[in-house]
């Protein structure tokens, strides 16, 4: 057991360093929150290079064959370490330009990520079930972390019903699969898939409810807009990037280890696929508020991973899985960029979540604009970007599962996409600056990492080939 | 050749000096002009390297491993035809540097960036022989000129813009899935890989059409063009001069380079289909401009005219109707970027450019006048002129396998002169109908500078178009081949009706 402890330091790390930010905060109260950062940075940073471990090591499983250690985890607590860390940065200007406590929101944030690394790690149902209610509680209170607007509260609550919701659907699901199977082990579950009782089917219908609730796939996408608008904007990019990456990990390893490929299973996703892309694309149309277009935006990521899932589910050899991660990556990236660059404006009002507060930008902040033209550029998929080679990938994998139908929509959906992603490009490069804008934050660190992305954008948009290696 | 090389400059050049030219800090507008046009200039006399690429032989760069994971690679190469068309690019683009001069006064350096990475990007898409790359490139030149018509453009120029990206990402998507199907299908997207596949009929139809709608659209084909006038007239002069100068050859090319060999079989069966659309083209397009009181519009509606004629030597199949079309894409290139340097620079003096705001301006502004006239002259196909000599290799090989089209498009030709001539009555001689055209001074050194080169190069290409037509048409011959095949293939499946009973006639007494 002690030897496996040193094995899942990912995990157990920012565990503990959310135990020493709130003892700390409550033994010795600091004046501002540098100490709380440091420390949350240290566990994260710790988090992400003790992830590289199952490399030297080899894959294997621990805690009697309940969390994995192979590279698929690895890849995933990597990623979530490394958004989690971009994001604390963002945290630290936005919270003092808000005047804001923030140390309950590192060690919040913390919190969450041992969830994720959890569900990432999860070869059990029952872990992943914890570790998804470890990652959706604290971001239930960091919903509604600026507590005195009406609107946080609200979004809060609203993340807390649908999640709650979506929790007892996952839960039952869980219960009734065990039920079928007589073990919550993904092995053991597996064994069972083939029997394809009742039972079976509709415990696995309603995990892949209760899941799709978290990754935001239509039908069930409607707290996204809501939540997105009221949640602090780096808050709303650790869910956009992180939440997402990590319910996507628990997704791709049922869809690796346990879900059987059988016609209904395959074409009730399908469905689900189809419908994510089209009502995310269709409901980004038309936004004006950019945190709401984001929100929208992710939903119609999710759509195109879906179809990355269903190729796995198909062919779990295949290269579907490294082409659902290198997709998660370039999203991640992207995501964390957006909302890094919108902390730079610190307006949370309506006006200030408006697209036209951002016209003409880029005569009065060209770094910034650019900056977010890259970002919805490679959201759309341009190449020279790294989103371009992130559907390339997917869509390639969808031909290979012999998935046309699919494939055509997200081609479609995405000139869709070209829409409304080209409408913040419009405002920003092609309409006059509109009035006083309030000045932007100054600040080295956030700087550095907008530089960062924008550039990984770019490199990976250029010269994708190494990270395409490291991820097979 | 399988290093790095005069491609990979010819690329990187402007590229990489755009990028530097962005990142520069404190460097004036003024001197970031200058040197933009500097680079351009060296580009261009680089480029002139390629001339000496033989008759029949390309120069290639690459393979290189890019992707691998994807079977993606580097890879470049340049024939006959390439040449030609990078050349044209590398010559076109410092002239429309020197046209911003008169037009752009606000966020030069940003002006300057835009056409660097424009001109890198239309390079590539000359050059590119791995379909990836190929498709990279044709995007990259896309976005830099959404932005040149977007921001610099007239008052409809967001619009404008948004319908011109919309239509040509439609068109290239569909190309994407295509493709990646290959990709898939082969594991590589290296066009000599390509050309040894062996495709069914089905999956060459739907291919040939995914490739067939992205160049359609950016040629534009009819029912396709609705988005040119509207780019064409919004966009600032040197963005119109690129538009139709080079980026609607790269729809053309892509026809020619890709769709043709690639998919030979659904080619040929596509033939009666580009026949119809581009003789539609032509005539439609000829009587919209013959109907339109706005000089820029009736230039963007005789491109439409004068791109089908391209259309049309393509899918004719015969040598000869082909190299015309190569040679008319080049020959498009020169008269049109003439034309609209002249409606530009009449838009300075002016602020309009309606054909009833003038009228005399012969008097007041003849070194205007006989530029105005040369460029109008060779659009229309005058013999001597460089236009003359591809619609007539176009007509000419056109016409022994379709004679109709051939007939009605030189009913086209007819209705080109009618309106082109009207366009030079109007403005040039008749009354003077504006009082202020006397005040608009003639044409300036810098002006009669950009003209030159384009003047001279219709004349020799008129005069002389040997030396073009022997690098011209070995290549296509190339690219012909597999659609020949298949075209001969094809009479001999449908000709045995006829053959029997002309035996049967013949055994008659």
């Amino acid at each position: 057991m002690i030897a496996d402890l040193a094995q899942v330091a990912p995990i157990w790390m920012p565990a503990a360093g959310f135990l020493l930010v709130l003892l700390m905060e409550t033994v010795l109260p600091q004046k501002d929150s540098s100490t709380a950062l440091s420390l949350t940075q240290l566990s994260l940073l710790g988090a992400l290079l003790l992830a590289f471990g199952p490399v030297a090591n080899g894959d294997t499983t621990v805690f009697a064959g309940m969390l994995a250690l192979d590279r698929f985890t690895m890849c995933f607590q990597v990623l979530i370490a490394g958004i989690a860390l971009l994001i604390t940065v963002s945290c630290e200007s936005y919270f003092k330009g808000w005047k804001l406590a923030a140390t309950e929101a590192y060690a919040l944030i913390l919190a969450a990520v041992t969830g994720m690394m959890l569900v990432v790690a999860a070869r059990d149902l029952m872990v992943l079930f914890l570790g998804i209610e470890l990652l959706s509680i604290p971001l239930y209170v960091l919903t509604a972390y600026r507590r005195l607007q009406d609107t946080a509260v609200e979004g809060g609550f609203k993340y807390f019903l649908i999640g709650a919701f979506a929790s007892s659907f996952l839960i039952y699901g869980i219960a009734l699969v065990y039920g079928a199977s007589g073990s919550t082990l993904y092995a053991q579950v597996a064994r069972a898939a083939g029997t394809s009782s009742t039972l079976f089917t509709i415990g696995t219908a309603m995990m892949l409810i209760g899941l799709g609730f978290k990754i935001a796939a239509a039908p069930f996408h409607h707290w996204a807009p809501d939540v997105y608008q009221a949640a602090p904007t780096p808050v709303t990019g650790f869910m956009a990037a992180a939440v997402k990456t990590a319910a996507f990990g628990g997704l791709l390893r049922l869809a690796m280890e346990v879900l059987p490929a059988t016609p209904a299973l395959l074409k009730g996703l399908s469905v689900i696929a189809g419908l994510t892309m089209i009502m995310g694309n269709l409901g980004a149309l038309l936004q004006t508020n950019w945190k709401r277009l984001l929100a929208y935006s992710s939903v119609a990521h999710a759509g195109y991973l879906l179809i990355g899932v269903i190729a796995t589910i198909v062919s779990p050899e295949s290269d579907a899985v490294s082409a659902v991660i290198f997709y998660l990556f370039t999203y991640a990236i992207m995501t964390v960029c957006a909302f890094t660059i919108m902390v730079f404006f610190l307006r949370e009002n309506r006006e200030g979540q408006d697209l036209s507060s951002l016209r003409g930008l880029s005569r009065t902040h060209p770094y910034l604009a650019f900056g977010l033209a890259l970002c919805f550029l490679s959201m759309a998929g341009i190449p020279f970007t790294a989103g371009f080679f992130g559907k390339f990938y997917l869509l390639l994998m969808a031909w290979k599962a012999d998935m046309v139908a699919l494939s055509v929509l997200l081609i479609l959906t995405s000139l869709l996409s070209l829409y409304y992603y080209l409408r913040v490009v419009v405002t920003l490069y092609m309409k006059a600056p509109s009035g006083s804008r309030s000045p932007t934050i100054q600040s080295r660190a956030l700087s550095a990492v907008t530089l960062a992305c924008g550039a990984a954008i770019l490199v990976l948009g250029l010269y994708p080939a190494p990270l395409l290696e490291f991820l097979h | 050749m399988n290093e790095l090389g005069m491609l990979t400059a010819l690329i990187a050049l402007p590229l990489v000096g755009g990028i530097l030219l962005a990142l520069l800090p404190g460097l004036r507008p003024e001197p970031a002009r200058i040197l933009t046009f500097a680079l351009m200039l060296v580009t261009f006399l680089l480029s002139l390297a390629l001339l000496a690429i033989p008759a029949g032989s390309s120069w290639n760069e690459g393979p290189f491993p890019w992707v691998p994971r994807f079977g993606i690679s580097y890879l470049l190469g340049a024939d006959g035809i390439a040449a030609l068309l990078i050349l044209l690019t590398t010559l076109l683009a410092p002239l429309v540097l020197l046209a911003s001069y008169g037009h752009v006064h606000d966020r030069i350096r940003q002006h300057c960036v835009l056409l660097l990475l424009m001109e890198a990007g239309v390079i590539g898409v000359f050059c590119a022989l791995d379909l990836v790359l190929f498709y990279v490139f044709f995007e990259m030149s896309l976005i830099p000129l959404y932005f040149l018509v977007g921001i610099y453009g007239g008052a409809r120029r967001v619009y404008a813009a948004f319908k011109f990206v919309i239509f040509t990402m439609a068109g290239s998507l569909l190309m994407l899935l295509g493709i990646l199907y290959l990709i898939h299908k082969t594991g590589s997207a290296a066009y000599p890989d390509l050309l040894r596949v062996s495709l069914s009929a089905t999956e060459q139809f739907y291919l040939f059409w995914a490739f067939a709608a992205a160049f359609a659209v950016k040629v534009p084909l009819v029912p396709f063009h609705t988005w040119l006038p509207d780019a064409h007239v919004e966009a600032p002069t040197g963005g119109s001069v690129i538009l139709a100068g080079v980026t609607l050859k790269m729809g053309t090319y892509g026809l020619l380079r890709f769709a043709l060999p690639l998919f030979p079989a659904a080619a040929v069966d596509a033939v009666p289909w580009f026949l119809a659309l581009s003789v539609i083209g032509i005539l439609y397009g000829a009587l919209l401009a013959w109907a339109q009181r706005d000089m820029k519009k009736l230039i963007a509606y005789s491109s439409i005219s004068h791109m089908g004629f391209v259309v049309l030597g393509l899918f004719a199949l015969t040598g000869t109707a082909t190299s015309g079309a190569v040679l008319q894409m080049v020959n498009h290139g020169i008269a049109t970027g003439a034309l609209f340097l002249l409606v530009g620079m009449l838009y300075e003096r002016a602020h309009r450019r309606g054909l009833d705001d003038f009228g005399g301006l012969a008097q007041t502004m003849p070194v205007f006048s006989v530029f105005l006239v040369l460029a109008t002259l060779s659009s229309i196909g005058l013999p001597g002129l460089n236009g003359f000599v591809g619609e007539f290799l176009i007509l000419l090989g056109t016409f022994r396998d379709h004679p109709v089209a051939a007939a009605l498009a030189s009913l086209g030709v007819l209705l080109g002169a009618i309106y082109m001539l009207g366009l030079l009555k109007a403005v040039l001689f008749g009354p003077v109908r504006n009082h202020r055209s006397a005040a608009y001074s003639d044409l300036t050194i810098r002006e009669v500078s950009m003209l030159c080169p384009l003047v001279i190069l219709m004349f020799w290409i008129g005069l002389f178009p040997g030396p073009l037509l022997r690098r011209i048409e070995p290549c296509v011959n190339q690219m012909l081949e597999a659609p020949q095949l298949e075209l001969s293939r094809h009479r001999e499946e449908a000709s045995p009706v006829p053959r029997t009973a002309t035996l049967r006639d013949g055994s008659q007494p």
